[in-house]
């Protein structure tokens, strides 16, 4: 696959219907290949950084979209489909284990640049929605309408807490800055 | 425009930073592939349920063949209801005179 076709929504829809009518695992895993990388960093900033924690959340990610992948309509994008997974998975992972995140505490074993290290102390200023929003925002790239897919949120709701978000993140490294 | 209000922006350009990391593969789509467990296909539903109508549709066509009926069945229990059918194992049936018995008055003061 060219880097062209990586990026075509045509491959990807074609691929999706390939998985969709014969559960093609070739097909599913240029799926993954192609997706693995934004997942598994929205999922690593959602998890404080614990890089082993992403991982194992973003295999259940894509295992629950292979089987659920007949849910997919094919008419949104899969891409906003695959972080509504991910995010849910995250939320499950949350409640079953009493997870409580410090945010503060940059886990071991993981390395991260000096700008994802602050973006990381940043995002520790913010409550689970805020720092879901932005993420998917600022980072995913997602539009505000399909981060109120993935987070189950009015339209509304979304663009103020965007909004509420990097006001707070601004004064965080304002006072970093001092 | 856009670039300029990134480059101005510490917040923006920690965004901006945080875009541009890839995580490697590392043969992480491999993993994922290797954990799918595909449900059962269609066809091997198909193989049961086609032997179900067959054995189904040979006893329709026995029964409308042989002249056997529900209800002249249903008659011949009732007429053989004496002992010639019988649907328990004798041991397993309780003599009348103890049913008796414990139906008196004697017994059932003790």
């Amino acid at each position: 696959m060219t880097k062209t076709d990586r990026h075509n929504p045509v491959t990807e829809l074609w691929l999706v219907q390939r998985v969709k009518r014969s559960g093609d695992r070739a097909a599913f895993g240029e799926l993954v290949e192609r997706y693995q990388s934004p997942v598994r960093r929205y999922l690593a900033h959602l998890t404080a950084g614990d890089r082993f924690r992403a991982d194992d959340l973003a295999q259940e990610t894509f295992l629950k979209a292979f089987t659920a992948i007949r849910q997919f309509s094919g008419l949104g994008s899969f891409r906003a489909w695959l972080f509504r997974i991910a995010y849910r998975t995250f939320l499950d992972s949350c409640r079953s284990a009493r997870f409580t995140q410090e945010l503060d505490k940059v886990t071991s074993g993981c390395e991260m640049s000096f700008g994802i290290a602050t973006l990381q102390s940043a995002l520790a200023c913010l409550d689970d929605t805020e720092r879901n929003v932005i993420l998917l925002s600022a980072v995913e790239q997602l539009s505000h309408s399909q981060i109120a897919h993935v987070a189950d949120m009015p339209l509304g709701t979304v663009k103020s807490v965007v909004a509420r978000a990097k006001t707070k993140l601004r004064e965080y490294l304002k006072n970093e800055e001092l | 425009m856009r670039k300029s209000k990134i480059g101005n922006d510490p917040l923006e350009q920690l965004f901006a930073r945080a875009r541009e990391e890839q995580v490697p593969d590392d043969g992480f789509a491999q993993r994922v592939v290797g954990r799918i467990v595909l449900p059962p296909s269609r066809s091997s539903y198909r193989i049961p349920t086609l032997a179900t109508a067959f054995a189904s549709v040979l006893v329709i066509v026995w029964m409308a063949f042989s002249g056997f009926s529900v209800t002249g069945l249903a008659e011949r229990l009732a007429q053989e209801q004496g002992g010639g059918v019988r649907l328990v194992p004798q041991a397993w049936t309780i003599p009348h005179t103890l049913t008796e018995n414990a139906n008196t008055p004697e017994h059932a003061d003790n």
